[in-house]
Parts: C-alpha cells; structure tokens; sequence
C-alpha cells in the first residue's frame, strides 16, 4: 500500500537529510516525503568537517527518490495561490503551503511566517521538525545514545537550533546534553 | 485578473513588467529568443514587458524558469535597480576584462535590489549623514585630497588617530553602502552612486585587508568629489594616474593617515628607539593604522619624515613586510569577508527573528544558503557570554521581543 505522502519545507528536508537515515524516518512513520520543486531547489549544503577543515556537502535528494521521497510540480489550477504566496515568501516554501491547500496534504514546516501563512488559509497546523523527530524515536524505539547522536548531526550538520517555543524544546534539550 | 500583482505598493503591473525586461536583457536574450522560449509572439512579449498586457500565471512561472530568476524576485513590487548597470556602461568601456566586470556589476545590483527589498519590508532608510558633493575642480590634487580628509574626519568627529572599524563608520556615518565583490585581480574597487541607495562601493574581497581598506577611503574621495560619474579603480603605480586619481590617493593617505596624528606617533616611536626608525617601526605604525607598509612608508615620505626613495629602498633589499608582522606580532587578523553592508546583514536578521521573512529568504538576502545563513543568524545574534554548558549563548531575537 502506497504510503502517506508528507509535505516538507527546504528547512526540515535539511534537518531530516543531516541524520542519514531518510529511509528509516520514512519507513517508520510511514510517509513518503513529499517536496514541491522550488523547495528541493532550495536546500543546498550540509556542513561536515574534514581534517579540521569546514566543507560543504552537497544535499543529493535525488538519491532517495522513489518510497522515500518524491519531489512534485504545481499543476495550473495551484499557479495563482502560488503566485499570491510567493510576493511573501521565497518560492519553496511559497509552492510547498500552494501543494498543502490545494491537495490537503500534512505540512512539515518550523518556519514563524510559513505557519503564519498557513493559518491565514485554514490549512491544518503544520507538523515541526522535533515532533517529526520524536514520532520516529517513540517508532523505532532508539536507544538514547542513538537519539543522541541523531540530534547532534541535526545541530552540527545542518546548524539547526529550535525555538525555545518549540513544544519538544525541552525533550530535544535533553535529548542533547543529558542522554 | 490574476492578482498576484499589488497595485497597492506602489509596484503592481509596471513593477513586475520592469523586472521581466531586466531579468531578460540579464540573462542576454533578445526579445524575440524569450519570445520563441516562452511559445508566444514577439509583440505579446513586448507588450508584457510593456505592461499593457499581464502575464498569465503559467507564463509568469515559465518566464521566471527562462531568465534563472525566482519568481518571488520578479513579483517584488518596486523596479529593480538597473540605474547601476546603465551608470557603469561608459566606465566599462574603457577597462580591460569589461566581460568579468559586467558580471560583477550585475552582482552588486541583485544585492542593491535585496538591500533595498528589506528596506522596503522593514519600512525603514539606510542609516547615513550623507555629506554634499564637493567641487575639486582647479585645485591641486594632493591638497584638495588632505583638506577634504580632514573635513570628514571633523565632521564625523574621528580626532586624529587610526580608524580601526573602518568599513562601520562609512557604513553607518557616512552612509555608503560597502559590497564585497569577487573583481578581476586588477581592479580594486568600484563606485557608483544611484538616487535609492546612495553612494555603493564594490570592493575586490581577494584582496588583503588593508588594501580593502584603501579602496574604500579611496571610493569614498569619489563619492565626495565625483559621484555622478560610475567609477572603476584599477591597481596601478601612483605615478601614472589622472588628476581624479591621484585626488582619490591623497584623500584615502590624509583620512587613514592624517598628518598630526602620525606625526606624532611617529615620534614617539621612533624617541622610544634611540631616534632610529627601522623597518620595525614602520610595520608597528602600518599594523596601528591598518594599511599596508608600502602605503604607510608612502605617507611618511610624503611628509618627509622619512627620506625620498626609503620604500624603493626596501623593496630592493627584498623586505617582506609580511614576514615581518608575523615576527613582530602584528600580523593583520584577517576578517570575515562579509560581502554584505552591515546595516543590510542586521535588517535581514531582525526581520527573519520577526517572523517577517522565512528562512529561505533569510538565505537569499544573506547571500548563502539555509545551513549558512542559520550560522550567519546565530553568529549575528551571539553574545560574549556562554550558557551554563559553555556553548556560545544565544539571544533569541523573536522571544525576546515577545
């Protein structure tokens, strides 16, 4: 049976992308990660270190396409929402919010004005990084020093950090420094 | 029809027609090529352009793809700022690699244009105390250059000792919006003054500090003297240069290096030395003001305080000024090229910490991607103090501000 497709934003594809484990996450919520083609164009690079040295990896989703992820076209009937959003917001998460209201999809986004914008057209509260996160610890039953090291790849790869009004700041917070 | 244009803005229908012809002549095809891509007639092409006829959202969309712009970007409500590609036509003619340089001119108006969208969304105007425009014609170069110097400095009230935030203080007194740019090796900087923004610096970010902070004292002559005219600076040998040049020269050595201040450090240098002046001391009081030694050895010959020909002299007896500051200490740090205005950095942070832009946008105004603007945003709005884990601590713009 085909999966539930779930929206994401360039911001929580990269999150997502930094753990290596795209695959997993998918399999154990059972979703198939879904991204309009202006966000996929958005999420540029990741930050490794090598000898010391800073670099830059590429974000490859090409790789996963197929079960896991899946990157999708507006179609014209989606143009002009689109075209509306997008004298807000940058393209991505402008395609990505049009693909929501017009398919009534779920959203994945942690961004203040995106979930603003999203209340404005009654689309469902989104879903956020760490809530994303910790359906999938609770799924696959990680162990903490597992959670731990995916949380740190989180931070350092992608340079993320919630927001302190994040309702799993606390659980992410812990997850981090006390596991 | 399709009301994706805000006539409300101020921008509407003309806005977006002004970005579609400029994205188009950016991307260097004809009328008739974007035409033929986008399956239309030249005439319908010419009339969206025109603004007389709206483009359907489909042609919007495909258009953006044609010309490599997002469309966030065409449907920005003001016209973009093609004032600076036009004001550097006539400088680019007579330059070298005029290819290379059109690239970066074309780069410094993307970034005007999102300097002057996050004022547009920020509701706010670029900080300055703008100075008039000064007449320098008739009189001798090198004096004109040291009294104009001198004026700034006592109108911005600098005293007379070394600028250290060089680039803060022209961004935020002066009012002169300062680009990073990758130029080809032989330019050091560009200038060009248009009405939206004021006076724009474009600064070859290879280059090395200090020289960085040449060039931007040296534009800054421009912008007092001649900033109707877009200006080119190329690296050349001070004995070869025009009028306007040699101007810009005595203007950047009087206002990084005034008289009485070096004069008088110095001297105090040199008493603390048994009277002797080394090449020690001209890498300590190069280090001090943040030029090179050539051009701090330069100026003190200029002011004959050290004999006529002491660099030539140096330069034979193969001194490595760099090799020297390493030894002494007092290499420069070099510092984060940060390619943006400060003010332009700061209002992008604050309107992201607002919830008023997203992060893709924070990126695209930082000139990053998301990962790198993440980091930007939390270098931006770090304090000197740690958490309790000694991580670097963090003010949260957005809860902070409730």
């Amino acid at each position: 049976m085909p999966r539930n497709p779930l929206l994401l934003d360039a911001c929580v594809a990269i999150n997502l992308a930094a753990t290596y484990r795209l695959q997993h996450i998918t399999q154990a919520i059972d979703v198939t990660f879904t991204l309009a083609r202006q966000a996929a164009a958005e999420v540029g690079y990741l930050r490794d270190t090598a000898g010391g040295d800073l670099i830059r990896t590429p974000i490859d989703l090409g790789q996963h396409a197929g079960d896991t992820l899946q990157i999708i076209d507006l179609t014209p009937p989606e143009y002009p929402v689109y075209l509306r959003l997008a004298r807000e917001v940058d393209d991505g998460e402008a395609a990505t919010i049009a693909a929501a209201a017009h398919r009534g999809l779920q959203l994945a986004t942690d961004d203040r004005k995106a979930r603003r914008l999203c209340t404005e057209l009654r689309i469902p509260e989104p879903l956020r990084t760490l809530a994303l996160l910790r359906t999938y610890a609770d799924a696959a039953a990680l162990q903490h020093a597992q959670l731990r090291d995916l949380l740190i790849r989180i931070r350092d790869r992608a340079s993320f950090q919630p927001s302190r009004s994040d309702p799993d700041h606390k659980w992410w917070q812990d997850g981090i420094d006390t596991l | 029809m399709t009301n994706y244009t805000d006539e409300d803005q101020g921008g509407g229908i003309a806005g977006l027609a002004s970005r579609l012809r400029a994205a188009r002549e950016s991307r260097g095809l004809t009328q008739a090529q974007a035409a033929s891509e986008l399956g239309v007639s030249r005439p319908l092409l010419i009339a969206i352009e025109k603004g007389t006829r709206e483009a359907s959202p489909g042609e919007l969309i495909k258009l953006a793809e044609i010309y490599g712009k997002p469309v966030s970007e065409l449907l920005r409500p003001s016209a973009p700022p093609v004032a600076i590609g036009a004001r550097f036509r006539a400088a680019l003619a007579s330059v070298p690699d005029a290819g290379q340089l059109s690239g970066a001119v074309t780069r410094l108006e993307d970034q005007a244009d999102n300097y002057l969208d996050l004022l547009r969304r920020a509701n706010a105007e670029a900080p300055g105390r703008y100075p008039a425009a000064r007449s320098i014609s008739h009189l001798d170069p090198w004096q004109a250059g040291e009294d104009l110097a001198t004026e700034e400095r006592n109108r911005l009230g600098l005293g007379d000792g070394p600028i250290r935030p060089l680039r803060e203080v022209l961004e935020i007194e002066v009012g002169l919006r300062v680009f990073l740019l990758p130029l080809p090796r032989h330019v050091a900087g560009l200038f060009v003054y248009v009405d939206v923004l004021g006076g724009c610096i474009g600064v070859n970010i290879s280059h090395p500090t200090e020289r960085r902070r040449w060039t931007m004292a040296h534009e800054y002559a421009h912008y007092l003297a001649t900033r109707d005219r877009a200006e080119v600076t190329p690296v050349t040998q001070r004995r070869h240069q025009p009028e306007s040049e040699r101007f810009a020269d005595a203007f950047a050595a009087n206002f990084l290096m005034p008289r009485s201040g070096l004069s008088r450090r110095f001297h105090e240098l040199r008493r603390g030395k048994d009277g002797k002046v080394t090449p020690a001391t001209l890498v300590q009081l190069a280090h001090a003001y943040g030029v090179s030694v050539q051009a701090l050895t330069l100026r003190l010959e200029d002011l004959r305080l050290v004999p006529p020909g002491t660099w030539d002299k140096l330069s034979d007896h193969d001194f490595q000024p760099r090799a020297a500051a390493r030894i002494l200490g007092t290499e420069p740090a070099e510092q984060a090229a940060d390619a943006l205005p400060l003010h332009c950095r700061l209002l992008a942070v604050q309107l992201y910490a607002d919830g008023e832009i997203t992060e893709p946008q924070l990126a695209r105004y930082l000139n990053t991607d998301i990962v790198g603007a993440r980091r930007a945003y939390q270098e931006l709005t770090e304090t000197g103090d740690v958490s309790d884990d000694g991580s670097p601590q963090i003010v949260d713009l957005s809860e902070a501000a409730g």
